[in-house]
């Protein structure tokens, strides 16, 4: 094994590389010629490019056939052929031709195949414009490349779609051209453009929330044309994970080894430059005005400088990643950048093992690496591994320069000490999205005090993920044990044996002779009577109180400050700690004059969103369970810890009881509410981020100065799953934290 | 309140006129076909049937149409009402219906249609701005159908300023003519703020009657050196925040504070 990093192998995705695929990228950034309809002035008709594949919407017809339009109703039930007639509006209101289509009410979605169109489209590079009239409710359109082992299979993989957006060309009566952008018609020179769906935007719930639907508004649709703009621009061939920017160009991205359009996965950026300037323009002022963590304000630079470097691309993966990277780098857990498109990133499966950080004690060299804590599948890959193995390489690097090579810090946008451990578990999911190679090193020992492995007596298990996953899939197969995915909670052992022990509003206790453990993985509402078994464990495990305590929150998804103020609350005398100032963003000097503003205003109503969580009072406890477990010697194991989480541990450290912190690193420093940030087109989804800060205030009259956002509270101890204990069984944190626990 | 309601026509024009006016004021043309209710004139003298129907032209829009980008709501089109960037939660009449409407309106925005809940006195609907030091102006749309009672609404902003926790009442702004598209009639309404609130402040819009209220275009803006007609103002006066502003409020902090979490999935690649 060749754990020196070859300098003869190049490292695209590392600073050299990245530049690299900048300046191919930035090379490809000019604005592709504009493909559109004529619009004809003297008569204020549409007339379609007579290059271009069009469907001009002028009679029902035109949709069934080859195309196989499929036709839904709010319910997704399948519309009857008479419904389907009603659509079609045979007058000359539209753009062109001799009618148009007319969707809402109880008609939500048309959906067209176009693999059909393959013999025409495929190798070639295409872009998709469409109108429509808005009459009350609007469409999304979007594209799909499907991939199924047969036609009319079921078993099918969403290798990529996104949404269309507008041009900014319209009419003064209302209609408005949408474009899919630029994109290769084949995903990977296999798989055709599959699918174009006009669906209402009424019903699709997320973002509508608590909107109600009306069944009288409807839109009107016309003049869909697809334009061949050339040859496909990414080449079809294999690529692997570090060479794809070479291989695959400004453009490309590597699935499953094999070069593909980014386009298909993450979207292509928007087409209009003065839209994409808006867009950009909104982005950067949105954080800016709008984030409420102070070293995001403090950081705001990096974001400007990458918003800056996504203007000036055309390639969607350095478009999208430079939004990516620019909003996680602000050090806010809770931040994410918008998100246009998915696919197989959206997908990834970990083939059901469990990798994360651990001590590999057992290697020549010892080293932090991650480790399989789990295998609770049998398929190819997860057949080749067991507990204990180590990942020393993926794709001829160490897996520090794999990383950094690939930027996935990018990824991370909490405290970036916790970015090792948090990623750990997507580490395969990666590998298998990009096809890459990775190496596990085995050391066979039984028996207690196993000494570590020679380079020689050292098993290396080569596993290939281009041949083992991307070949057959790009062939045709899709086998089922791809969607062979275990969810992984952080832990290596569990006192609770329970099938829903990783679920989030799970929390269960178990007792070993006078220790005490209860294990949860977030902090879920106790609104109504949906968490009462939460509630319901927390209080059995607290009230009374056990002799000692460890508090097993390794997966730590947060959730609700009540929550949070009833589980801390009983943990926590009234003494112990003051409160928490939920503060936001002001744009004026935050002096004694504005903290005596704050101070007065009444409690009952806005202060300007600034409030102050009150231990205790928060979920209204009662006095008689307050604190009732304050001087309870306890241990906190963490591993992935965020929000609540991050709450529940600082706290801790202001106990009365000996509290002591057990954790592989550190937790993300997310301390606010999140919200979701609001989509500016058709975003599957708009970003999201804090808008408050938090200052621990344990006494009453402390200073109030240091804002908490962006820096993880770090364990009292460093503890990571011994390679060695994982092999015999046992849990290295869990026995660490016990041995603490009896000394007193 | 809206002593300023009048109708406005939408003129028959020129297609070079209309060319150049639709740029500047999206939509106020008679549209050919398909389009709802006839064009309500001032003078009721013209006959929109006997005369042919405007030439269609291309036009443009930007992406937040003819609102700034560095609008100051933190939803300017409604694309989220979540219970937090716009909450529909009345805490005495419950979930308001309000849907959010894609059709012409004054600044090309996206609208929401307020309703009020079924045997309830009024719909109400909350939206989240941030304030910002020094002059500022707040402003929306508000729309009612032709011929409906154009009154029984308020608006206002509240949140906290330096004088302390208050609202100003938001005002029809006769700066702006109303506007008629589609059978609504647009009204204008402002407030000038001599300090913007401190932090986030909230658009609070109360529909009073069954007919449904029309609301798009929501901005918050700094006022700039330049803005004289801005600086010319009078200040909206600030008065204490009403029982429903503050019970809204409450309930409004109550749903964030449900949101200690839920953190975006790692992003795998």
């Amino acid at each position: 094994m060749d754990k020196n990093w070859n300098p003869s192998r190049t490292a695209p995705m590392g600073l050299a590389a990245f530049v690299f695929a900048l300046v191919l990228a930035l090379a490809l950034g000019a604005s592709p010629v504009a493909r559109a309809a004529a619009f004809d002035e003297q008569t204020g008709r549409l007339t379609l490019d007579a290059t271009s594949w069009s469907l001009p919407f002028d009679a029902i017809s035109e949709l069934t056939g080859d195309l196989g339009a499929w036709f839904g109703d709010s319910g997704d039930g399948e519309l009857t052929s008479a419904q389907v007639a009603d659509l079609y509006v045979a007058d000359a209101s539209g753009l062109e031709g001799l009618g148009h289509v007319r969707l809402g009410g109880d008609v939500r979605t048309i959906r067209f195949n176009l693999d059909s169109l393959a013999s025409r489209f495929g190798g070639r590079r295409v872009e998709i414009r469409f109108w429509q009239r808005p009459e009350g409710t609007r469409l999304n359109a979007s594209v799909e490349w499907v991939a199924v082992a047969d036609p009319g299979d079921t078993d099918s993989v969403v290798v990529g779609s996104f949404r269309f957006q507008p041009t900014g060309r319209t009419t003064n009566d209302g209609w408005e051209e949408w474009t899919s952008g630029e994109v290769d018609f084949l995903a990977a020179g296999v798989v055709p453009l599959s699918h174009l769906e006009l669906q209402d935007v009424q019903p699709q719930g997320y973002h509508s929330g608590y909107a109600t639907h009306r069944g009288d508004l409807r839109v009107s649709v016309d003049a869909l044309e697809i334009f061949d703009v050339g040859p496909a621009l990414v080449p079809d061939t294999a690529c692997t994970s570090l060479d794809m920017a070479e291989v695959c160009g400004g453009h490309g991205y590597c699935a499953m080894g094999r070069c593909m359009d980014s386009a298909i996965v993450f979207g292509p950026p928007p087409v209009d430059a003065a839209i994409k300037d808006q867009y950009l323009d909104r982005q950067r002022f949105q954080f800016q005005s709008f984030a409420g963590a102070r070293v995001s304000q403090s950081l705001m630079n990096v974001l400007a400088g990458a918003i800056e470097v996504a203007r000036n691309t055309a390639s969607p993966i350095l478009f999208w990643g430079s939004l990516r990277k620019g909003v996680n780098s602000l050090r806010d857990g809770h931040a994410s950048a918008p998100m246009f498109g998915w696919g197989l990133t959206s997908q990834a499966t970990n083939f059901g093992v469990c990798v994360h950080q651990g001590e590999a004690d057992l290697l020549p060299t010892p080293e932090v690496a991650p480790m399989v804590f789990s295998v609770e599948a049998s398929n190819p890959v997860a057949d080749l591994l067991q507990i204990g193995d180590v990942l020393v390489e993926v794709d001829g690097l160490t897996v520090a320069e794999w990383k950094e090579a690939l930027d996935l810090r990018a990824g991370h946008a909490a405290d970036p000490d916790a970015f090792d451990v948090t990623y750990a578990p997507s580490l395969l999911a990666v590998a298998g999205l990009l096809g890459a190679t990775m190496t596990f090193a085995r050391c066979e020992r039984t028996g207690p005090n196993p000494a570590p492995c020679t380079s020689g007596e050292l098993e290396l298990i080569d596993i290939d993920l281009a041949t083992l996953v991307g070949e057959p899939f790009w062939a045709g197969t899709l086998p089922a044990w791809r969607n062979d995915s275990q969810k992984c909670d952080y832990r290596f052992g569990r006192a609770v044996d329970d099938p829903d022990v990783k679920g989030y509003s799970f929390a269960g206790f178990a007792d070993e002779g006078p220790i005490r453990t209860l294990i949860f993985n977030g902090l879920p509402d106790l609104y109504g009577t949906t968490n009462d078994a939460w509630l319901t464990a927390v209080t059995d495990a607290l009230d009374p109180p056990p002799q000692y305590l460890i508090l097993d929150q390794r997966l730590g998804n947060g959730g609700s400050v009540s929550t949070t103020d009833f589980l801390m609350g009983l943990l926590l005398a009234e003494g112990d700690f003051d409160r928490a100032e939920i503060v936001p963003m002001f744009e004026r000097s935050l002096d004694d004059a504005l903290w005596s503003t704050l101070d007065g205003c009444n409690a009952q109503s806005n202060c300007g969103s600034y409030w102050a969580w009150v231990l205790h009072e928060m979920s209204g406890m009662e006095p008689g369970l307050r604190g009732v477990s304050a001087n309870v010697r306890m241990a906190v194991l963490n591993g992935r810890d965020v929000s609540g989480n991050d709450f529940t541990t600082k706290l801790a450290q202001y106990r009365t009881g000996a509290t002591r912190i057990f954790a592989p690193g550190v937790t993300h420093g997310a301390f606010g509410p999140i919200v979701s940030l609001p989509r500016h087109f058709s975003e599957v989804f708009g970003g999201s981020m804090q808008l408050w800060d938090s200052i621990f205030v344990v006494q009453p009259g402390d200073p109030r100065q240091v804002f908490a956002t962006g820096r993880g509270v770090p364990p009292d101890e460093t503890v990571l799953q011994r390679q060695s204990d994982a092999l015999l069984g046992i849990d290295t944190t869990i026995e660490a934290a016990k041995a603490w626990l009896l000394q007193e | 309140m809206h002593s300023n309601w009048k109708h406005r026509s939408c003129s028959i024009l020129s297609p070079i006129s209309a060319l150049v006016i639709a740029v500047v004021m999206i939509g106020c043309h008679q549209p050919p076909g398909q389009l709802a209710d006839a064009a309500v004139t001032v003078d009721g003298g013209s006959d929109a049937a006997t005369e042919p129907p405007p030439l269609r032209s291309l036009t443009r829009r930007e992406l937040f149409a003819q609102t700034p980008v560095e609008n100051r709501f933190f939803d300017p089109t409604f694309s989220q009402i979540d219970g937090i960037a716009w909450s529909p939660f009345s805490p005495t009449y419950g979930l308001c219906p309000v849907t959010r409407l894609h059709q012409r309106t004054p600044l090309g925005q996206p609208a929401l249609r307020l309703e009020r809940p079924v045997g309830q006195a009024t719909g109400q609907v909350v939206g989240m701005a941030k304030g910002a030091a020094g002059p500022m102006e707040v402003s929306v749309w508000l729309g009612r159908f032709v011929g409906t009672n154009v009154v029984a609404l308020r608006v206002s902003l509240y949140g906290l300023f330096v004088v302390g926790d208050s609202a100003v009442n938001l005002e029809a702004d006769p700066s702006r003519e109303p506007v008629v598209l589609d059978g609504v009639t647009w009204v204008y309404h402002s407030a000038f703020l001599a300090d913007g609130p401190v932090s986030w402040a909230y658009l609070y819009v109360i529909n009073q009657d069954a007919a449904p209220l029309f609301i798009s275009a929501p901005v918050l803006m700094r006022v700039s050196a330049e803005n004289r007609r801005l600086r010319s103002r009078l200040p909206a006066d600030h008065r204490p925040l009403l029982p429903g502003e503050q019970a809204t409020w409450r309930d409004w902090q109550r749903r964030l504070q449900d949101r200690f979490g839920g953190a975006p999935r790692p992003f795998v690649w």
